[in-house]
């Protein structure tokens, strides 16, 4: 229930090679971009929108098994944003997709 | 309107992920790729919509709103989180905006998830907005 207030759906396809990391607590994070065309009625040429998701657990161990590059993905998670320190030590917002469901196309 | 230019690595990874490329012109993809970016939300406004009127005449409203969830933390006490969206609406929601649009007000949106960038300082900053599609005033 709780992505019925924040909800979102994307299908694309993975443009980056899955990067894994394994917490001291067992708990493994996958984090990845998969990249959605969108087509404007002036042009009909595509713009490609690419979004930062991330995955836990078992859909981090499918990422790390299964997932390629080029690979067609549909998922289902909500919005978040955190804040992060750059490389110069400055304080940066990021947007990103926490997945709770995802299928391979 | 012009396409966006688009820069080498950035056309690189377009190619790696297979997409973007016109279909016709593609030696690996025979069939139309489809995607889908498509997002709900449901919550109060959080800031006072600001409307922009654009150079070539059209109109954008910006503003937040603010989902809470609820989580158990290590010890099994609920613990409540809030996220903040930056949400943009075009064209004829501005003018319902502009008339109802207040901090408090209870929403549904769908739209869409889009990034762009601004330079500040020489620096690129990059924003994730939900560009609205439909919005539902509860």
């Amino acid at each position: 229930m709780q992505t019925l207030k924040n909800h979102i759906t994307l299908i694309g396809s993975l443009c980056t090679k899955p990067e894994i990391t394994n917490f001291e607590n067992g708990r493994k994070v996958a984090r990845f971009r998969l990249a959605t065309n969108r087509y404007t009625m002036k042009d009909k040429k595509a713009r490609v929108e690419w979004h930062r998701v991330f995955a836990w657990g078992n859909m981090a161990q499918f990422m790390e098994n299964h997932a390629k590059i080029g690979n067609e993905l549909a998922i289902h998670g909500r919005l978040v944003h955190r804040t992060y320190l750059n490389k110069n030590g400055k304080e940066r917002k990021i947007t990103e997709v926490e997945v709770k469901h995802v299928i391979g196309l | 309107m012009t396409s966006p230019k688009i820069n080498t690595s950035q056309e690189v990874r377009i190619r790696r992920a297979g997409i973007g490329i016109p279909v016709s012109s593609s030696v690996f993809f025979t069939t139309k790729h489809y995607s889908m970016n498509h997002v709900n939300l449901i919550g109060k406004i959080t800031s006072q919509p600001r409307f922009y009127v654009l150079p070539t005449g059209r109109k954008v409203a910006q503003f937040t709103i603010s989902t809470s969830d609820t989580y158990l933390d290590e010890d099994g006490n609920p613990k409540q989180k809030n996220h903040w969206h930056r949400i943009c609406a075009w064209g004829r929601w501005t003018k319902v905006l502009e008339e109802l649009g207040d901090v408090g007000l209870e929403l549904a949106v769908e739209g869409k998830l889009t990034t762009r960038f601004y330079q500040r300082n020489g620096q690129r900053h990059f924003v994730s907005e939900v560009e609205v599609n439909d919005l539902v005033i509860l």
